[in-house]
């Protein structure tokens, strides 16, 4: 059986023990699943701009947040249906990404970081003094109650499995293509007809669509939503240390990264007070010592690809 | 003893040998010339002498004390100054900051005010702009702060890169004309040079490259106009 | 009318504090090109150090010093020989990785040391002010928080202008080939710089300290005061970082004055964004 073969197999398999995960798991372990799901796909956008596009962001949460705050008040003070607030939840992140992508992409580098991080900051001083969303108090997603643990599974299964394959697409694509030439030599690319700008703000507007979606579902697990804690740059570092120990730039990284941090989380958890001190230290030394972190320093050994983008 | 020995020296970048078996020595109160055209290995040489590089095989003497290991702020310590190619003076910094900077390691800290007179004996034209900034020298200023800077640090050896590129020849003879008072002072000068008669009609030992390899060293008043031309384009 | 100028002022004296806060940072960007995301967290960890002097021999916040400054400088020189250093020539991203870690690290290790309360480097001065032609008052605080501030980087001005420490940092940023060949050790230099950058950082730590309340997740918030210091004054240099200090505290205070004191902060975020959307590079930075 060739390579490729049991590469498919091993992914139907896969595939089928996560989709009928909640007939036969316990309930601890769809929970599990349900949070690794959820911070694979953000960790996948946040390395689609860090990792791909040379976008580091320290302002993700801005999308978070505004995707959490979309869902509580379209699906509480609108009634509208709890997934179409989760969905409108991105259309609004993306209007966001437009207006602020004016200012934002004449940020260079640092400034790039920077820029986001203010804004979001901006962002949670504005939340807290509006009276609209209860000022700093926060908010209960009561229509949240409704659903069932499955159902926000189910719901974060999807958004995961189509990211990363949305991901796997778009980098086979002429953008991801593209994307290559920039990361390689931005000058030289240029100079073949590559728009950096259109490269960069569509990887920009669509990792802010599918964050926004994605906070939307995480917000249906979370309930309480409070503006100091949904626009807070907490969000980022997880991120952060997600995309790093899994591999910057590598379409597995995130996958791995993000259950290596949910399962640490839980064990840690027992260690209130240290468990960012821990991951903090891990970071610093993965970058120290395996700067491609778990799945690129996997790469360089076997090689061998997860997810092969360079077309050959 | 001499006061640079180099000895077997390779340098390799990468795939590409930039230096085979260089063997050169430097005696006292000479000055030397080493000669070659763009791309013949003479910047590899100087920056690794100077530390900046480090060879793959042989060694690197100066005054007795092996310097090869070290970086280029420890063989400074020990009087050997390099007056780069391009001069590279510190733009933003005033001319008097320039020097100064120049006498940073600690020996040369306690006799500044001693050299920097020496300097601005030597380049009148340095006091007189003391107060401006570096970027705002002519080339041929800016080369005289180069020299100046290198002689603060008080070296027993100075190396010149490109003392003459791109300046006007009065400028040129103006500080070939410093550098024979340089030695004069007891100083050892290795001049690398582009410009072949000037550097020849100066020194007391030349060496040639090409390539990389040493093609022809001696007592310049013994070449013929053939060998050097010979070992200068490898015709 | 007059009682308008009461946050003009006091703007313009907070803003000699900002300026302190954000000289650090703007420092080792001008030096190394890189940003200390850290900043933050080291400024409120000489607060803390102030206070743990403060319980332990009564004396006053301004007295600490004595015993802060040296230790944040071994810490900070520490901190750049054994980390950054080994990053530095690997661009922007791992330096700004390391001392996000750091950053987090810090701030978790003092939310364990010393609990989340809220904290004050208390002092008599605290509470006076000075009443100005019966019109407003200006808190005492404030008047000193601008002394030391201007104090500093004075003082850091004359490091930079007249000492062998500090050509070699100009030195250094702006040829590092030619300041090798000068006898000039880089990463002692930016070590040496760095502990400079956090003493700077500490004396703001502390003048903060003594002016409001602080908590172990306060370095966020003044991080992002230092780069809006330095975003609008230009990154790495001292007149700009004075003027950008003075900006954002009078656009905090008479923001705030108008809007409302909940925005203070979000007037300051404001402008910093308009500068940055205007002008990356700063008012008076170089490109």
């Amino acid at each position: 059986m060739s390579s490729n073969r049991i590469r498919i197999l091993l992914a139907a398999l896969l595939l089928i023990a996560l989709a009928t995960l909640p007939f036969w798991a316990t309930r601890y372990m769809v929970s599990i699943l349900l949070l690794i799901c959820l911070y694979m796909t953000l960790a996948s956008m946040w390395n689609l701009l860090a990792g791909y596009s040379g976008l580091i962001s320290l302002g993700q949460q801005m999308f978070i947040g505004i995707g959490g705050y979309s869902l509580a008040v379209l699906s509480m003070y609108h009634g509208l249906p709890i997934f179409l607030s989760v969905f409108l939840g991105g259309v609004i992140s993306v209007l966001l990404a437009v207006l602020i992508s004016l200012p934002i992409f004449r940020m260079k580098g640092v400034y790039f970081a920077i820029g986001t991080w203010i804004i979001a900051e901006a962002l949670g001083i504005c939340f807290s003094n509006w009276g609209y969303v209860r000022y700093g108090m926060g908010l209960f997603i009561q229509p949240a109650y409704r659903l069932s643990m499955s159902t926000i599974y189910y719901a974060a299964l999807v958004l995961c499995i189509g990211s990363i394959a949305l991901i796997y697409l778009l980098l086979r694509s002429n953008l991801g293509l593209a994307l290559m030439a920039i990361r390689d030599d931005d000058r030289a690319s240029e100079a073949i007809g590559v728009n950096i700008f259109r490269c960069k703000f569509t990887c920009f507007l669509l990792s802010a669509f599918i964050t926004g979606m994605t906070a939307g579902v995480l917000y249906l697990n979370t309930i309480f939503i409070q503006p100091f804690e949904a626009f807070g740059i907490g969000w980022t570092v997880k991120l952060l240390f997600i995309v790093i120990i899994g591999g910057l730039g590598t379409v597995a990284g995130p996958i791995v990264g993000a259950a290596v941090f949910v399962v640490l989380q839980q064990y840690l958890s027992e260690y209130v007070g240290f468990n960012l001190i821990i991951f903090g230290t891990i970071t610093i030394s993965v970058i120290f010592f395996t700067p491609k972190g778990i799945v690129g320093t996997f790469q360089e050994k076997l090689g061998f690809e997860i997810f092969p983008i360079r077309r050959r | 003893m001499a006061m640079l020995e180099v000895k077997n020296l390779n340098v390799y970048y990468g795939g590409f040998q930039a230096l085979s078996d260089i063997t050169l020595s430097v005696e006292r109160d000479q000055i030397v010339s080493i000669l070659g055209s763009n791309g013949a290995g003479k910047s590899t040489l100087l920056k690794t002498i100077s530390g900046l590089l480090k060879p793959s095989t042989g060694s690197i003497h100066f005054n007795g004390e092996k310097i090869d290991p070290l970086g280029p702020h420890d063989i400074v310590k020990l009087g050997l100054a390099l007056v780069p190619e391009g001069r590279k003076i510190f733009s933003t910094l005033t001319v008097l900051e320039n020097l100064l900077i120049g006498s940073y390691s600690p020996g040369a800290r306690r006799t500044k005010d001693e050299q920097l007179e020496n300097v601005f004996e030597l380049f009148p034209r340095l006091a007189e702009r003391k107060g401006q900034l570096g970027s705002t020298l002519s080339g041929g200023e800016q080369q005289m702060l180069a020299i100046g800077r290198a002689l603060m640090s008080q070296p027993r050896l100075i190396i010149f890169d490109e003392i003459s590129l791109g300046l006007s020849p009065v400028m040129v003879k103006h500080l070939y004309h410093a550098v024979n008072r340089i030695k004069q002072k007891g100083m050892v000068v290795v001049l690398v040079e582009q410009d072949v008669k000037r550097s020849l009609k100066t020194a007391d030992f030349a060496y040639i490259l090409q390539e990389g390899k040493i093609r022809l060293k001696g007592n310049p008043k013994d070449f013929t106009e053939e060998e050097v031309k010979k070992a200068y384009f490898g015709l | 009318m007059l009682t308008s100028l009461e946050p003009l002022i006091n703007g313009i004296l907070l803003g000699g504090l900002y300026a302190v806060i954000g000289i650090g940072l703007s420092m080792i960007f001008g030096i190394m090109r890189q940003v200390n995301l850290a900043h933050g967290e080291l400024m409120i960890l000489a607060s803390y150090f102030s206070l743990v002097f403060l319980q332990l021999l009564g004396i006053h916040p301004l007295v600490t010093f004595l015993f802060v400054l040296p230790a944040i400088f071994i810490l900070g020189y520490l901190i750049q020989t054994f980390l950054f250093n080994w990053v530095l020539e690997k661009g922007m991203e791992p330096y700004l990785m390391i001392s996000f870690g750091l950053s987090i690290i810090l701030q978790n290790a003092m939310l364990l040391l010393f609990t989340p309360d809220a904290r004050t480097l208390q002092t008599s001065l605290a509470i006076k002010s000075i009443n100005v032609f019966n019109l407003f008052y200006v808190p005492v605080i404030y008047l000193v928080d601008f002394v030391v501030g201007f104090l500093v980087l004075g003082l850091l001005h004359l490091i930079m202008k007249k000492t062998y420490l500090g050509w070699a940092i100009r030195a250094a940023s702006d040829n590092l080939t030619a300041a090798r060949l000068m006898g000039i050790n880089p990463k002692r230099v930016y070590a040496l710089a760095m502990g400079i950058a956090v003493i700077t950082a500490a004396i703001s730590g502390v003048l903060v300290g003594m002016t409001f309340t602080f908590y172990p997740h306060s370095g966020t918030q003044y991080l992002i005061i230092a780069f809006g210091v330095v975003i609008i004054g230009g990154l790495g240099s001292l007149p700009g970082t004075f003027l950008g200090g003075l900006i954002l505290g009078v656009s905090q205070l008479v923001g705030g004055r108008i809007i409302g004191p909940g925005l203070q902060l979000l007037s300051g975020y404001i402008i910093l964004l308009i500068v940055l959307t205007i002008r990356p590079q700063g008012i008076l930075g170089r490109k």
